[in-house]
């Protein structure tokens, strides 16, 4: 038998169901366990920025055909009578950390896994929680009672089978699942494939190289074969089909240090000028870099990604240098040898992303024959003290203020969205 | 982190930095303390073995309400109008209303 019960809890469509709970007009009338409570509501970002697609809906919305990802526009021919509401990325920010705290009174050993995600773990046969779904209950009851938000939680024996539990969750009527360990493997058994939490484009692989069509076709595949085909990954999926998973709780998982520094955007239109993605890209960096510096660290891998026009296709590839920083002046070069050496120069790109990772704590500058380092980097702590006092924006490269620049667009969203 | 064996969730996730810089704020939100409210037999006991210790030159230790941590500072209590203390490490001025404690030590 496990040491320990697992069990995610999600919230139920987190931003839409955060915009309902917090007007009162539509609050008042929300039920528990009668979705059909909520209004037609969908939170889309801005459709002049392309944003314009729905991020969250009710489900009321989604009774109409409106799903997440579907343009605001086509929604909108679905149910001309939706409420549409912007995002507030920081209000949603702020809920979620509370839902988290509530978490965690209850069940104290937990972790955050997404925005409106969260593991946590107990002890079998434990004398404080003597019936699980009753335990389950508890913490889906205080979500309710202090955010008028519904959640689903689903338990097992591990955190891939509580996250696989939680899917069954969300269509039970009390919105609680446990999966007991013994019937584990039944219950995975005829699954289809795509059921497979975090394979993404592996379960494709798996279904055409494999002709396996659900997981137990894929517990059957000799393990060796898996680890050929995926590497690591493939020691994963064969230990995943067979309801295992080996990842513990870490609630400090979030005070320990980064791993590496990245940032992303997605563009407004393709870009298919280099000069325009140097914008970008440099933008990007000088975040990237910003952070580095506050958290004291640099580091020796940078890496760039582009997704093309169609959000479809694009590469991310990283250069290891031969000593860490924290510069702006000399990770920019690289981003661009890296651009110029795996872009063809014409597909259009529409998102970018750029991350610093290998990272380790500054004990020791590295010097530089050809530049005085010391006052570039007096020159970056008088940059950072001057954007801390009067926002990102008081003070930007002059290539910010051209077509291609997003930051002063970027400056006041969070996550891409409005704050 | 090593994805066969670690946490493999955490390296799955998606967070975003301002979300990160939220739970930290809270987190050291929540770390705050508040001052305790001392009962008056409490503080009248707390002032008796001040004056006490000033009045025989003995040393003390006294206790200072930090919203993080408390302050403790050992040595001889020095009153001029101002409460003051020597101690190790030189003479330090007695913020009086966050002392929550007086310890005789002589």
């Amino acid at each position: 038998m496990s040491k320990f019960i697992y069990g995610l809890c999600d919230m139920q469509s987190f931003y839409a169901s955060c915009e309902v709970a917090s007007r009162e007009e539509f609050a008042a009338r929300r039920k528990e366990f009668d979705d059909s409570t909520d209004p037609p509501l969908v939170v889309a970002g801005d459709p002049a920025r392309r944003s314009g697609i729905i991020l969250a809906a009710t489900p009321t919305a989604k009774r109409w055909g409106v799903a997440n990802a579907m343009r605001l526009g086509e929604a909108l021919h679905l149910n001309k009578h939706l409420i549409v509401v912007r995002p507030h990325m920081e209000f949603y920010l702020q809920v979620s950390v509370r839902i988290q705290e509530v978490m965690r009174q209850v069940f104290p050993l937990q972790e955050q896994f997404s925005v409106d995600e969260g593991f946590f773990a107990f002890p079998v046969n434990s004398p404080l929680f003597p019936d699980p779904i009753e335990a389950a209950r508890k913490l889906q009851q205080k979500i309710w009672d202090q955010f008028r938000i519904r959640s689903r939680i689903g338990m097992g024996p591990n955190k891939w089978i509580a996250k696989m539990s939680n899917a069954s969750a969300k269509k039970s009527v009390s919105g609680i699942v446990w999966w007991h360990e013994e019937d584990v493997p039944a219950l995975l058994r005829d699954l289809p494939v795509e059921a497979m939490w975090g394979l993404k484009k592996r379960a494709e692989t798996l279904k055409m190289e494999f002709k396996a069509q659900t997981i137990g076709d894929v517990a059957a595949i000799p393990v060796g074969r898996l680890r050929a085909r995926f590497g690591v990954w493939g020691e994963i999926i064969h230990r995943w089909s067979h309801g295992e998973d080996y990842s513990e709780i870490n609630p400090d998982s979030y005070s320990s240090p980064h791993k590496g520094f990245s940032h992303r955007t997605t563009l407004p239109r393709d870009f298919y000028e280099r000069s325009d993605v140097a914008v970008v890209i440099l933008e990007l960096l000088d975040e990237v870099c910003y952070r580095l510096r506050r958290a004291h660290q640099s580091g020796r891998r940078v890496g760039l990604g582009v997704v093309y026009e169609g959000m479809s296709g694009g590469f991310w590839k990283a250069k290891t240098l031969t000593y860490p920083t924290n510069s702006p002046d000399e990770l920019y070069l690289e981003l661009l040898a890296l651009l110029d050496r795996h872009w063809d120069g014409y597909t259009g790109i529409r998102a970018v992303s750029v991350g610093v990772d290998m990272l380790q704590f500054e004990k020791a500058m590295q010097l530089n024959l050809f530049e005085d380092v010391p006052r570039r980097k007096e020159l970056y702590a008088t940059v950072d003290r001057v954007h801390e006092r009067f926002g990102e924006t008081s003070l930007i490269r002059a290539v910010s203020l051209t077509k291609a620049g997003q930051l002063r667009d970027r400056s006041g969203k969070i996550g891409g969205h409005y704050a | 982190m090593n994805l066969r064996d670690g946490n493999i969730f955490e390296a799955m996730r998606l967070v975003l930095p301002e979300h990160r810089g939220m739970m930290a704020h809270r987190n050291q939100e929540r770390s705050v303390r508040k001052s305790p409210t001392l009962a008056q037999d409490e503080t009248d006991q707390m002032w008796y073995t001040l004056s006490e210790a000033l009045e025989n030159g003995s040393p003390v230790r006294l206790t200072l309400f930090g919203v993080h941590n408390d302050d403790v500072l050992e040595g001889m209590p020095i009153y001029d109008g101002r409460l003051r203390i020597e101690t190790k490490k030189g003479i330090v001025q007695v913020d009086r209303r966050r002392l929550i404690g007086v310890e005789y030590l002589g």
